[in-house]
């Protein structure tokens, strides 16, 4: 809701600014109707949006004001020089109304009495015959302030306007919804239905004798009726307090009554009858109330969900964790001592924490739904600005992914869209010039694929165009005119930083983020990004992501006896080399089955102290749409990793994204291979 | 197959409002920034199950829309739902008698607009 009280106070501020507008015009021209119509309508504007965002005071405010000029948009008063200055002061005042931390002060408060009263007075001028304070109107919709009620029997008479169906009403639906405030027993009465000749589709004959049993009162009951009590024939007698319905007696003396489909219920002699039954009835509604409850307890059982704040299972999650760590620990020690009991009860201790482990992990997904609702309105929007038609259709919107992944994937997939809509469909007219549909399609889809998410975003719009791509790629000097470069690794230049193809800036996709800001994005979340555009045919992005942030697949790799984990993700193959192979090279690329590949000696680079051993190990990653060789010591194996933030002082660590406990208690911390690479190189080559 | 709403108010906070909660109630969701603007929803194509409108608009008002709904050849049987307040009465009977189904009280909470949409549609 704050999202929405920010929007209005950026819009009613608007709205103001033109309200003072139009009063100082209508001081130098106050016959002007336009003008009064306008006030009046910017008054009601921000009467309604007040009272639905909170700002009530301005609400009330407002109404005065609307009052009277309404009183003047009818002719009944005029405007006067002192009402107009009473308007604008009321104009200044309705701004530090917006203004939560002004709102509350004294003279705000003060100031705000003043001028109600002023207001009032104003109002009271122009016309005195009518009562103005029409706030105290008792409200329809009262919030169920009747008081518990074991069950109540209605008859309710209901014969529909004959032209009900000419503003929309479907009179079913009002049957359909007596029914689900309680039990009913309902008689259609058909025999005003003409013959056909005679029968005019558009116009309703039918009529409804309803007995209805319900718990909510008469307030539910005519609330049912509110839109079509003007127009249509409702009458509702209350038969008595009891459940009849549920009487046997009752249902089969009403079924003895209902002789013929045009017979006609005598609410008062079935009333009467009731009465005769209630004594019975009362003994009945004691067994009722016992049913009642086991009713109401198994409803409470069915109850799907419950809402969680995050912060209570992210801090679940942080427990879980140290007790996987725990778990860990005690399983070296238990193993240790070689006592068989203690290693049976530390394996269950394992089985245990691990189911707890996946059991809060799917606690954290939520379906990507919730971030799709608002792209259907950007691609809406959007589509109406560029003058385009475009259908957005969306396909496993219930994937479910982590809740912090969703909210970072929202500005990437924004902007994705935003491309396909600036850059990617063409308008209504080209399409039909090189005949394709008129009407454009964006296809948004996810899906599980492994321990991964999948999302993908594919348009029929024109692609992109590849040739273009390589000639600006040559003139900003990312290539030299002589590069051959496949398809691929021509979309993928789009994603270099400070590349950027639009002939023209445009509002909406030139906002200088660059696709490079995207795949850093997306990288970020340990994600990757794919391209793949056939020419004239469209453009399909797939993006790949982690189920979940808070587990890592990692390897786990030492340099002088200090552990890292390298992400599984981030690794392409793992090679023994000699380290001297390695010392000799030139430039520090070395050729391994014919393809060379740059590497760092990592135990240099992080200034570590000793020498690499004979053999070391050489981790070839991925690194933007190449590989390079990272050098460790010795690898210790494959290792499931719960992520731990680093403290407050090395958030802004630039090589490290977090840490984790190691089952002897040892911190590993985890490096991330695309920032260490970065920061070694200097980006020196991509 | 999701039905199709279109919500014309020319406040947009209220527009989010409205379309937020019946996207989120699975409701497909046209918005129109008045009376003029929504009018371009009426062509014959666009499939339009129930229409919601504020009254108070500019370029073209809500009852002038409610009438020309109601004249539309397509459009003429569906429900029209009209935003408005608990003191303007007249209001109200005008808007039903343009050919109004009903009407949501502002302000409202969005139990309250769905179960007013639970009168009209299914």
């Amino acid at each position: 809701m704050d999202n929405f009280r920010l929007k209005f106070i950026e819009e009613a501020t608007d709205l103001i600014n033109a309200l003072e507008n139009s009063l100082l015009s209508l001081e130098i021209n106050n016959q002007n109707s336009d003008l009064i119509n306008e006030i009046f309508r910017i008054m009601h504007s921000l009467k309604g949006g007040g009272a639905m965002f909170g700002f009530e005071t301005i609400s009330e405010f407002t109404h005065n004001m609307e009052n009277i000029y309404d009183e003047i948009r009818n002719k009944k008063a005029k405007i006067t020089q002192e009402l107009l200055s009473i308007t604008l002061s009321s104009v200044d005042h309705l701004r530090n109304l917006l203004d939560d931390n002004l709102a509350s002060t004294p003279e705000v408060i003060s100031n705000n009495k003043i001028l109600s009263e002023r207001l009032i007075k104003e109002i009271n001028k122009t016309d005195k015959s009518q009562k103005f304070d029409e706030k105290t109107e008792p409200q329809n919709e009262k919030d169920s302030l009747s008081e518990i009620k074991k069950g109540e029997t209605y008859y309710i008479f209901f014969k529909p306007n004959a032209e009900i169906f000419a503003n929309g009403t479907n009179p079913l639906f009002l049957v359909d919804e007596l029914n689900s405030i309680g039990k009913t027993l309902i008689f259609a009465r058909t025999h005003e239905i003409p013959e056909l000749d005679n029968f005019d589709p558009t116009r309703c004959y039918t009529y409804w004798e309803i007995f209805l049993q319900t718990e909510s009162g008469l307030n539910a009951i005519e609330d049912v009726f509110m839109f079509v009590e003007d127009d249509s024939m409702t009458e509702i007698t209350k038969i008595g307090d009891g459940t009849f319905l549920n009487d046997i007696k009752f249902t089969s003396m009403i079924e003895e009554l209902n002789i013929a489909d045009d017979s006609h219920f005598d609410a008062a002699q079935i009333k009467v009858f009731a009465e005769s039954l209630s004594t019975v009835v009362d003994k009945n509604t004691n067994d009722l109330s016992v049913k009642d409850k086991i009713n109401k307890f198994t409803k409470e059982a069915v109850i799907s969900g419950i809402r969680v704040a995050s912060e209570k299972i992210d801090q679940y999650m942080n427990l879980v964790s140290e007790l996987v760590t725990t778990q860990a620990a005690f399983k070296l020690v238990s193993e240790k001592s070689g006592n068989a009991e203690l290693i049976e009860l530390a394996e269950n201790f394992e089985h245990i924490s691990n189911q707890l482990r996946d059991n809060v992990l799917s606690m954290s997904l939520i379906p990507i739904e919730n971030t799709v609702v608002r792209f259907k309105r950007l691609v809406r929007d959007l589509s109406v600005e560029f003058n385009k038609n475009i259908i957005f259709i969306t396909e496993g919107t219930e994937t479910e992914i982590d809740k912090t992944l969703a909210q970072a994937l929202t500005d990437p997939l924004m902007h994705i869209l935003r491309n396909s809509i600036d850059h990617g469909i063409e308008t209504i007219e080209e399409r039909m010039k090189l005949g394709k549909p008129a009407q454009g399609k964006i296809i948004f889809k996810a899906y599980y694929s492994g321990s991964r998410v999948f999302i993908e975003v594919e348009d029929d719009g024109q692609g992109i165009d590849t040739d273009k791509v390589r000639k600006k790629a040559i003139e900003k000097g990312f290539i030299d005119s002589a590069t051959q470069l496949t398809e691929k690794e021509a979309l993928n230049i789009i994603f270099l930083p400070g590349f950027s193809t639009a002939d023209k800036v445009t509002d909406i996709s030139g906002r200088g983020v660059g696709m490079d800001v995207l795949k850093r994005k997306i990288a970020d979340i340990r994600g990757e990004i794919e391209i793949s555009s056939p020419r004239g045919k469209g453009t399909k992005i797939i993006i790949k992501l982690p189920l979940t942030l808070s587990i890592l697949e990692g390897l786990l790799v030492i340099i002088n006896d200090t552990p890292y984990i390298i992400p599984l993700s981030s690794i392409y193959r793992i090679v023994e080399q000699k380290i001297d192979d390695l010392k000799k090279s030139y430039n520090n690329i070395v050729a391994i089955n014919g393809i060379q590949y740059p590497f760092y000696l990592l135990r240099e680079e992080l200034e570590m102290p000793g020498d690499y051993p004979e053999e070391v190990q050489f981790i070839i990653v991925k690194y933007e749409h190449t590989h390079i060789g990272l050098v460790f010591d010795k690898i210790e194996g494959e290792y499931q990793v719960v992520l731990k933030p680093l403290g407050k002082m090395y958030r802004n660590h630039e090589i490290i994204s977090g840490a984790s406990i190691l089952g002897n208690g040892t911190i590993a911390l985890i490096l991330d291979t695309n920032k260490v690479i970065d920061k070694f190189s200097n980006k020196a080559f991509v | 197959m999701a039905q199709t709403i279109l919500i014309v108010d020319d406040s947009e906070s209220i527009r989010e409002v409205v379309s937020f909660t019946l996207e989120n109630a699975g409701y497909n969701v046209l918005v129109g920034i008045d009376g003029k603007d929504a009018m371009k929803f009426l062509d014959g194509k666009t499939e339009i199950d129930l229409l919601i409108t504020d009254l108070y608009m500019p370029n073209m008002n809500g009852i002038e829309l409610i009438k020309a709904v109601r004249e539309n050849d397509y459009y003429k049987r569906i429900p029209i739902l009209f935003l408005t307040t608990e003191s303007q009465r007249d209001k109200k009977m005008e808007a039903k008698d343009a050919g109004a189904t009903g009407w949501i009280i502002k302000p409202f909470v969005p139990a309250k607009l769905l179960s007013a949409l639970n009168k009209v549609l299914r």
